[in-house]
């Protein structure tokens, strides 16, 4: 059981904190000073809330305690009262004492109920705050209430005056009382004050203790207390037994329902709290973890990132393992091989979290397919990769695996028709458009040239060779360059300085040229925020390299965006794309570029508009390309046709 | 212990189940009833799946954790999506505008959106979870964690190097 509201760690240091009375929502407290044994001062909280205040002292004496009531009613007033019976010393009521939150003030006025009155000084007597009006029950079988204007004094006589008086309480806006009855005192009599201003009292229910307490001859006070009924209906809270069992009896139907052992050393008052409605507290505070992540898993990756800052709690939240599968997902790291022959197996995987801490968030290891000792990794795309995996490295038999590392589901592609040559093959998988993937292999000549595509569509099974499409030009795709998957297109490079395009069914094809065609190089492509971005190397220096978005798909426009040199970015070194440097990828969502450079392949990465330049990691010496970046999809299954 | 009236029986009982004819009384937490087609009260899965173990269909369910507010409006719902048909493109636009109608009024009275929320993930209603949820994110999408913290109620706890850290991993992340 969860507890709506903590024990008041809320209110400012005190020697000790006494609660007194509940209502609507609010508590009354009497802390107890440092400083003086028995000065005090009244405090009144919100629970809910933890907001509070204290109350200024009044012109009572040192140590007299007083019987004090909370008065407060959201329907009426924002403002409370508290209420103090004052008394002589022979605990006659002389008149009560005020506290106005409206006004900050207390104030005496005269006992107006004519006649002598006492009131029970027994704290386990609730008074009732209703209908603008406070009622306390006297030793003398009454029921004395007064407005909170000091103003309005009433006397309202018990229901059954021949009877133990017992307790009064409220529900559903109509003033209660218990008492017992003089021949059964087993037996718990409850009236309703049906109509308030006639004090006509009902009697609405009897229950005998047998009923109520599992065949015990229990009696009120003795061994078991009303304390509360339930604002709303017809259900009844008592405190009984040695270990202050809370119960409740529900009086329409009889049934008595067991809430919990309060303790043995639980002691009064049982002060029932019932939170502020909607327009007080806060309803959202009340969403638990889980619902506000199935809130959070539909805002754009930047938003989850950015509420990291909202509190340590939706910090943590986000940050969790299980949590972050759910949530939108970005860039998280990059796969890559090593091959090292000092040591066996000589190759093996590996994957770096993007922040270049912490425990890999998927393991590269990929024990989960049965018997894969020999793999290549080729492509990443939207979470799913395409391994080469070797039946035999000595005839070059292999088949392709795609696989999502996230979930561990893994398919093996069927043989297509080719021989035993290694073509380039890429994965092409967007899972906004479709849950199947393809995978796409350029099929060349003895000279390099592309002749078709071969594709493969996990929706039908099957492998279809299409042959080329891009008219009239003999293209040779470069080996090394990643290819981008881009509006349902696959681009990759060629060595004619042209972007080759195809869609998934071999039947679009288009060309687009590099932003720089006639340049140094052949240029590198990528994409981010949705755009292809194409790299090339300054041919005015070699050392430098300028970035290009293509703003427009439709009509190839390139813009420049950036340019960078190498001495800003490598510490003052002058390194070359390829031969000193790659570059691996660029952030999706923002203009980051990842490079790795050196003999100790660090990788790194490059903020394009604040120019700074910050090294993730180390992926040492033996490490090499492909550095594929991985977004995670937990989500979604694999989807294969056949 | 498939007995012959026994499998006439359940043959007599799916057959009602799938007319949806049967009713089935939902009582919120204040005790009040509420009497729905099971058609309706099947949107909930929590519900559908006390039915199909052969529950209290009888005695009806006692739903502790939702008000009666929130239930009536909650049952609005599933009465909408359980009893009318969305096999037609009109039948499934009219289902459509009905939603955005639902979630434009409970997103005036956010307090009772949240309420609606909790509710329909207590009871794994999929799709009104779904029109809810989402409409709370649209709400907070593009707000500053400042503007979130006084729309959830949330105590601003973070130290400097807490946000320093935070911040350092955005710019990777």
């Amino acid at each position: 059981m969860t507890h709506g509201i903590d024990p008041l760690p809320l209110l400012p240091q005190c020697k000790e904190v006494i609660p007194l009375d509940s209502c609507n929502g609010l508590l009354l407290c009497r802390c107890l000073q440092f400083d003086g044994v028995s000065k005090f001062h009244y405090a009144v909280c919100n629970p809910a809330t933890e907001e509070w205040v204290m109350l200024p002292d009044a012109n009572w004496a040192d140590g007299e305690n007083r019987i004090a009531c909370l008065c407060f009613d959201p329907a009426i007033s924002s403002h409370f009262h508290v209420v103090e019976y004052v008394e002589d010393e022979a605990e006659r009521v002389t008149g009560v004492e005020i506290y106005s939150s409206k006004t900050g003030l207390w104030s005496l006025h005269g006992n107006g109920w004519n006649g002598v009155v006492l009131v029970s000084l027994s704290v386990n007597r609730r008074s009732v705050f209703l209908n603008g009006f406070l009622h306390s029950v006297t030793p003398a079988d009454e029921i004395v209430a007064v407005d909170m204007e000091g103003k309005k004094w009433r006397k309202i006589p018990v229901p059954d005056r021949d009877n133990d008086i017992g307790i009064i309480h409220q529900t559903q806006g109509c003033l209660c009382a218990f008492n017992v009855d003089l021949l059964d005192i087993f037996k718990l009599s409850i009236w309703f004050l049906e109509d308030y201003d006639t004090n006509n009292w009902i009697l609405k229910h009897t229950v005998s203790s047998l009923d109520l307490f599992e065949g015990k001859n229990y009696r009120l006070d003795f061994e078991y207390q009303v304390i509360a009924v339930h604002p709303d209906c017809n259900l009844i809270f008592f405190v009984y037994g040695l270990d202050n069992t809370l119960m409740a009896y529900e009086m329409d139907r009889k049934e008595v329902r067991v809430i919990r052992n309060l303790g043995h050393d639980y002691c009064w008052p049982y002060l029932p709290y019932e939170s502020l409605p909607n327009k007080r507290r806060n309803p959202a505070a009340s969403l638990t973890d889980e619902l506000i992540v199935e809130i959070l898993r539909r805002l754009p990756i930047r938003s989850v990132c950015q509420f990291k800052c909202v509190s340590k709690s939706w910090s943590r939240l986000i940050a969790d393992h299980e949590h972050r599968k759910k949530l939108p997902q970005t860039l998280s790291g990059f796969f890559y091989e090593s091959i090292n022959y000092e040591r066996y197996p000589h190759r093996a995987r590996h994957f770096t979290n993007v922040t270049g801490r912490g425990m890999p968030l998927v393991c590269p290891s990929f024990s989960f397919p049965p018997q894969w000792h020999d793999v290549d990794l080729l492509d990443c795309c939207n979470g799913l990769l395409l391994c080469r995996c070797y039946v035999s490295r000595r005839n070059l038999a292999f088949d392709y695996a795609v696989c999502n590392p996230g979930t561990e589901e893994w398919v093996v592609l069927p043989d297509a028709s080719w021989g035993v040559d290694e073509r380039r093959a890429c994965l092409c998988f967007d899972p906004a458009i479709s849950s199947h993937f393809h995978v796409l292999e350029y099929v060349v000549d003895e000279d390099s040239y592309i002749t078709g595509v071969e594709i493969y569509s996990s929706e039908t099974g099957l492998w279809t060779l299409h042959e080329n499409g891009w008219i009239n030009e003999e293209v040779n795709p470069v080996v090394e360059r990643t290819s981008v998957f881009l509006n349902g297109f696959l681009h990759s490079v060629t060595l004619a300085a042209k972007i080759v395009v195809v869609d998934m069914e071999g039947k679009k094809w288009r060309r687009i040229p590099m932003p720089d065609p006639d340049g140094l190089d052949n240029g590198i492509i990528h994409q981010t925020q949705g755009r292809l971005c194409a790299f090339h190397v300054d041919p005015n220096d070699i050392f430098k390299l300028s970035i290009w978005f293509l703003e427009d798909y439709d009509t190839d426009n390139w813009i420049l965006k950036h340019t960078m040199s190498s001495m800003k970015l490598f510490g003052g070194k002058k390194y070359r794309l390829d031969s000193g440097y790659q570059v691996t990828a660029v952030h999706p969502e923002c203009n980051l570029i990842f490079f790795v450079y050196g003999w100790h392949n660090t990788l790194m990465a490059y903020e394009m508009d604040r120019k700074e330049v910050r090294v993730i990691r180390k992926l040492r010496h033996e490490s090499r390309q492909p550095y594929l970046p991985y977004v995670p999809m937990f989500s979604e299954s694999l989807a294969d046709g056949r | 212990m498939a007995t012959g009236s026994g499998a006439a029986a359940a043959a007599a009982d799916a057959e009602e189940k799938e007319s949806g004819s049967r009713m089935i009384t939902l009582t919120s937490n204040e005790g009040k009833a509420f009497v729905v087609t099971e058609a309706s009260a099947r949107q909930s899965a929590t519900i559908r799946s006390m039915v199909d173990d052969g529950g209290c269909v009888d005695k009806g369910f006692p739903l502790p954790n939702v008000d009666s507010k929130t239930l009536a409006r909650v049952i609005q719902y599933c009465d909408e999506h359980g009893n009318k048909e969305a096999h037609t493109v009109d039948e499934r636009a009219a289902l459509a505008k009905f939603d955005k109608d639902f979630i434009a009024e409970l997103d005036a009275d956010k307090a009772f959106l949240y309420d609606v929320t909790m509710a329909a993930n207590y009871l794994h209603i999929q799709g009104l979870f779904a029109l809810t949820t989402q409409c709370i994110a649209d709400t907070i999408k593009g707000k500053t964690p400042e503007e979130i913290r006084t729309a959830f109620g949330i105590e601003y706890d973070l130290t400097a190097q807490d946000e320093e850290e935070i911040k350092e991993e955005d710019t990777h992340a």
